[in-house]
């Protein structure tokens, strides 16, 4: 889900995403992944496994006080991994025998 | 902002500060400054107090699983230094005393043997971590 969303956003030219941006936009779809601890945990997760990069938003990058933001985006490989992961689970769903072997 | 809002961020802070107290300083750092990010969106989203500490209520065994794999290693690394034998010591003898003042016979001199030993077991531990740590430079 949140490289689905993140692929979007880079063909939306607008690459970057926070936590606060992921849980909202997944909304009760991922109500799972609007729970705080598994949301950074998951990021985290994602993030050393190559598919996102991350860094902190730099004081000039923003003009309201407020904390700064974790910035993640996507990776290059983030796109061939999410289509390798789809196309497991599409050969689960259609030979569920051998995908249990 | 309401009270009740308030109240809720500090929960969900509070218990972020203290899940995150075991890990180490850069995932601590990093972890810490995400959520005070995140809670400051959500009032400033006004998103309604329950959802916020609803949302760290439903990830709190993940905080919990974060905490341990990020606290365990640190805490495993610091047995190599003096520090928390020299902390343990002190705790065999007075463990032996509390016991030794509530219970008579057998039980006492086991647990003042334990005191004495342990202890000075405790201060062994430490005087090879400090000699290993030495060597290590």
């Amino acid at each position: 889900m949140i490289l689905e969303l993140g692929l979007r956003r880079l063909r939306d030219g607008d690459p970057e995403f926070y936590g606060f941006a992921v849980a909202t936009e997944l909304g009760d779809d991922g109500r799972l992944l609007t729970a705080h601890g598994t949301l950074y945990k998951v990021l985290e997760r994602l993030e050393r496994d190559g598919l996102l990069v991350s860094r902190w938003e730099e004081a000039e990058e923003f003009d309201e006080p407020r904390p700064r933001r974790r910035l993640y985006r996507v990776s290059d490989q983030a796109e061939g991994a999410l289509r390798t992961s789809q196309a497991l689970q599409q050969s689960a769903v259609l030979r569920p025998k051998l995908a249990a072997q | 902002m309401s009270p009740l809002a308030r109240r809720s961020t500090r929960l969900v802070w509070v218990w972020c500060v203290a899940y995150t107290a075991v890990a180490t300083p850069p995932a601590r750092e990093r972890r810490r400054g995400e959520i005070r990010s995140h809670l400051w969106e959500s009032e400033h989203a006004a998103l309604p107090p329950i959802a916020v500490v609803l949302a760290a209520v439903r990830g709190v065994a993940h905080d919990v699983g974060w905490a341990l794999a990020s606290g365990i290693p640190r805490l495993a690394r610091s047995f190599g230094t003096p520090t928390p034998y020299v902390v343990l010591a002190p705790l065999f003898p007075v463990q032996a005393w509390i016991v030794s003042a509530l219970t008579v016979g057998r039980v006492a001199h086991v647990f003042e043997g334990l005191g004495a030993i342990g202890g000075a077991a405790m201060l062994g531990m430490a005087a090879v971590a400090w000699l290993m740590q030495r060597r290590r430079g």
